[in-house]
């Protein structure tokens, strides 16, 4: 099993809702996750476990015992798998500003809600699924920037986008939640080719979709 | 008011009755299904002046608030053909038809809606939807090139997004019609115009790989990865493109090597050829002891998780467990100082998932039980610790023990859920809510229930429904044992051991109703799923979001059939079927029998004594189980008091589309059963015959058995002819099958198993 990193689609929403509704004490009806990929249908990601043995057979491997047969079957009806191979274990809710008279009238990019399941942090998911959100929400709706609120207790979190990813804090919002907690209020500008996602594998070996992937030359 | 008053105004009475909908509905009047008020002013309205077009126009709009939208659909085209002027009719119509899945009929009423409103770009769309609805592609096409030559030169900034959506609609629609040539030519023709290059990515490759271009496919490949490196997908993509057969292990080595250094912080590289690598080569433990090592120095707690593929295979299990241990060796010779104790913790942590994974329940509790000495309060550890205790079947220990790790980190809700998750299935509701609640919405409601509905939290719903289950046969098991002792050994039935038995009585049937309501908020949130599609119908053309609308109409076409939704029916299904033997069998039952005794002995006034000390009770109840606002019926009596269980289930499974799972054809078969239609019985076991490849399955004989059995116990003549038929196809298709012989016999003949497992239950 590996994670995939990939775009949200319609069939994935209830599986979010879950984990949104494990995760975070702001909720929504689906109807609301529904909003926001029949609007924006490229601003959102999910992470999901890949089972590779749907790619492919492990000549070596056997049946599966009793035991692992019966949790197969249990996954099955988990409201966490997107379907009974994907596992939905982090998400990011994308959206560009559509209030009728926003403060900004600057096309920008909002993000409405994003975790990880507790059980699978440290994988540096909540980083890859933001790089991909602003890429998307840059390319495909011009978004020149993005905004978030994040509580100011989530240490974390305020780490991830200030530290990693380079948002400035805005202002604080006093009692932003429900909960009355107040929220650091941060934007990043977006500028395209600054974006592109695998920029940040910082890697000294880059792809020129020329060399031919399988000859012995060493780059 | 005063129309009202001039006797017989039919426009205003059929106003009447929408408004008292909409009264009825903010008080929640409206969960009762008798309520047939609003519907019998419409038949005063129709019966003065049945074809007004207002009046019809009225009655339209009720039923697709109520919704019915077969009523809805039928009335907005009555208005119209009654003459209605008003053109948003048509919209509406559409709407309804959509809703319906009448593609046919909502294409008329496209037609007419562009017809009336061209200025519209939402109109083109839409039209051009419904003719792809309809697979007519050409059409589809034609509409929106249609739109696209209108509009050249003249879109403003804001509507690029919107023209770029229809361009790779009108691309998808091209391949979709089979001319994969022309969809790879149009997609380089608007590239420049589109900005979602994941999808003209995307498009490109799927159309280059159709045509047979695989080399032009794989550097398609190559960008995408360079867009995403962390979707697993492409990676056996590009192999495929590039022509690697899975076999070709020196290859593919080749390119995953070649891959892990273009994208070092991505996982799919790394993990794909722990797949196809053989156990006992070199470069196997090499990569595995990389990828284990470095995820356990960054201490990251699904690192067993994302192994637990390899377990298929037990000489890759070898080299884990040879490699873990050794690495553990490796930081208990180092000296303290040098050794991060966090990584030490992490291994023990793998080793205990590792060995409680292949059945050493000891070895994994000496590991956990060790890195929890290391570090006591460490959330991931106790969730172990509990995962064991509850696989050794101690539902209550491990729940108090992830109790423990909740109370570790009050602010984190997953820890939260989980320990909420593990008193459900505890059977302990109370403590369930009390702890789920600390992260709800609870307002003026004494817990988080009502928000829990609310938000539609199925996980929770799901969990409490069964735990109400399990509650419930309980409870009706104690009432059971308690009234044969009772019969047998007569012992005298003295009015407190009367009163006593009316509780018992009354528990089983509260919880029989608390079940099937519970199991019913799953189905009715699916139901509000269906519904949620309503206002997009309109909505996507508008925005200009047509492909993922078409997939919108997808997803709900199979929301009936999702696993989940399918987990509700069954336990609904579970309890339908054992009130529908309760009213077969009821002269039989002992808990009819007491019941009676009970109801004829009580006088009129202890009755109305303890109707009023029930009443109370049941007061203080409601407020903690209450799931609804103006919820009418609390305790889901309306589900228990039934006399048409099977009618009620058959209701419930007719949502379903998907007719060939196996579930479906097992719970048809019983209803079939109990219906005396033996032929359609049979014909779902025949079904199943055909599905049912795994041999575990000893389902069949024992439901063959089953169907004889009926056959036998029914007496009735007319059916004579029906039954030998069905008697003969039995042995012409089973024909391994010998009702004569015992089950054990049977079961050896047909699977040869030994054991009789995957029965019900």
């Amino acid at each position: 099993m590996t994670i995939t990193i990939r775009q949200a689609t319609i069939y994935d929403l209830q599986a979010i809702q879950n984990a949104n509704l494990h995760n975070l004490p702001e909720n929504y009806m689906l109807k609301y996750y529904m909003y926001h990929i029949l609007s924006w249908p490229q601003a959102s990601y999910v992470a999901t476990t890949t089972d590779l043995s749907t790619y492919e057979h492990d000549e070596e491997a056997q049946t599966v015992d009793k035991y692992s047969q019966k949790k197969i079957d249990e996954s099955k009806t988990d409201p966490s798998y997107a379907n009974p191979k994907e596992k939905v274990v982090g998400y990011i809710l994308g959206k560009m500003e559509d209030d009728p008279n926003p403060e900004d009238k600057t096309p920008h990019g909002h993000v409405t809600s994003i975790s990880v399941i507790r059980t699978y942090r440290r994988m540096g998911i909540a980083e890859k699924l933001m790089r991909q959100s602003l890429y998307s929400l840059c390319e495909c709706y011009g978004a020149k920037y993005v905004s978030l609120h994040v509580r100011v207790s989530n240490r974390a979190a305020l780490h991830l986008y200030r530290d990693t990813l380079q948002f400035t804090v805005l202002k604080i919002e006093k009692s932003y939640y429900a909960d009355k907690e107040d929220a650091y209020s941060m934007k990043k500008e977006l500028v395209l080719e600054e974006l592109v996602p695998s920029l940040f594998q910082k890697s000294e070996f880059v792809d020129d979709f020329e060399k031919d992937l399988l000859s012995d030359e060493e780059d | 008011d005063t129309n009202l008053k001039k006797k017989s105004h039919p426009q205003s009475l059929a106003l009447k009755g929408l408004l008292l909908y909409h009264i009825h509905a903010a008080n929640g009047k409206n969960e009762d299904p008798d309520n047939l008020e609003p519907k019998s002013y419409f038949q005063k309205a129709l019966k003065e002046d049945a074809s007004n077009p207002v009046i019809n126009h009225i009655i339209a709009i009720f039923y697709r608030a109520l919704p019915d939208y077969t009523e809805a659909a039928k009335y907005y085209k009555l208005a119209l053909d009654n003459g209605s002027e008003n053109r948003n009719i048509w919209k509406d119509l559409a709407v309804s038809e959509i809703q319906l899945r009448k593609y046919k009929n909502a294409l008329a009423a496209r037609l007419q809606v562009l017809n009336y409103f061209q200025g519209y770009r939402a109109n083109w769309t839409g039209l051009a939807i419904t003719h792809h609805l309809n697979k007519n592609y050409d059409q589809a096409e034609k509409v929106l090139t249609g739109f696209e030559e209108l509009a050249e030169g003249k879109l403003s900034d804001p509507e690029f997004v919107e023209h770029s959506e229809c361009l790779l609609y009108k691309n998808k629609i091209i391949f979709e019609s089979g001319d994969v040539k022309k969809a790879l030519k149009n997609l380089k023709e608007i590239e420049k115009t589109v900005f979602d290059h994941l999808s003209v990515n995307e498009y490109r490759a799927t159309y280059q790989t159709a045509l047979g271009d695989h080399k032009a496919a794989s550097i398609t490949y190559r960008k995408l990865l360079q867009r995403n490196p962390d979707k697993t997908d492409y990676y056996y993509l590009l192999e495929a493109s590039l022509g690697i057969e899975q076999s070709n292990i020196t290859k593919r080595l080749k390119l995953y090597n070649k891959l892990e250094k273009f994208y070092p912080k991505s996982d799919p590289p790394k993990v794909i050829p722990l797949m196809f690598l053989k156990a006992d080569s070199k470069e196997f433990e090499d990569k595995l002891k990389n990828y284990l090592i470095s995820k356990l120095q960054r201490g990251v707690p699904s690192v067993f998780k994302t192994l637990k593929f390899l377990y298929k295979n037990p000489a890759k299990v070898q080299v884990i467990e040879k490699l873990v241990l050794e690495f553990l060796d490796d930081l208990a010779q180092k000296s303290k100082l040098d050794v991060d104790p966090t990584i030490t913790v992490w291994t023990l942590y793998l080793l205990s998932q590792h060995y409680m994974f292949l059945g050493d329940i000891s070895k994994a509790e000496e590991y956990i039980d060790k890195a929890m000495t290391h570090s006591p309060t460490l959330v991931e550890l106790i969730l172990f610790k509990a995962n064991i205790a509850k696989h050794k079947g101690q539902l209550v220990e491990a729940a108090d023990i992830v109790n423990s790790a909740r109370l570790l980190d009050l602010q984190d809700r997953f820890i939260n859920c989980k320990a909420t998750k593990y008193y459900l299935r505890a059977d302990n509701l109370e403590k369930a809510i009390e702890i789920a609640s600390l992260f709800t919405k609870n307002d003026d409601a004494v817990n988080g229930l009502k928000d829990l509905h609310l938000m539609q939290a199925n996980w929770y719903l799901i969990e409490e429904s069964e735990a109400y289950f399990r509650l419930f046969k309980k409870a009706k098991n104690a009432l059971i044992n308690h009234l044969n002792k009772i019969d047998s050994e007569n012992i005298e039935f003295t009015p407190e051991l009367s009163r006593e038995v009316k509780d018992e009585i009354d528990e089983v049937q509260k919880l029989k109703g608390l079940t099937l309501k519970r199991f019913n908020s799953v189905v009715k949130n699916y139901k509000e799923f269906e519904n949620d599609q309503l206002d997009f119908h309109g909505y996507c053309p508008r925005k200009g979001t047509p492909r993922a609308y078409i997939s919108m109409l997808n997803w709900a076409d199979g929301l009936f059939n999702q696993p989940l939704f399918m987990r509700a029916v069954k336990g609904m299904s579970e309890v339908y079927l054992s009130i529908n033997d309760d009213i077969v069998n009821r002269e039989a039952s002992i808990i009819y029998k007491y019941s009676e005794i009970i109801a004829s002995s009580a006088s009129k006034k202890s009755k109305n004594k303890n109707k009023n000390k029930t009443n109370k009770r049941r007061e203080q109840e409601a407020s903690k189980i209450i799931a609804y606002d103006h919820d009418l019926d609390v305790f889901g009596e309306q589900f228990v008091n039934t006399d048409e269980p099977i009618e009620k289930l058959n209701e419930l499974f007719s949502l379903t589309t998907d007719k060939t799972s196996v579930f479906y054809l097992k719970l048809s078969f019983l209803i079939y059963i109990i219906q005396g239609k033996f032929i359609l019985a049979f014909q779902s076991l025949k079904n199943a015959k055909d599905i049912l490849v795994d041999p575990s399955q000893a389902i069949l004989p024992y439901y063959l058995m089953k169907l004889v059995e009926s056959l036998k116990n029914n007496t009735d003549p007319k059916l004579e002819a029906i039954k030998s038929m069905v008697v003969k196809s039995i042995s012409s298709v089973f024909k391994d099958f010998n009702a004569d012989e015992s089950f054990d016999v049977i079961l050896t003949k047909f699977f040869k198993l030994s054991e009789a497992d995957g029965l019900e239950n």
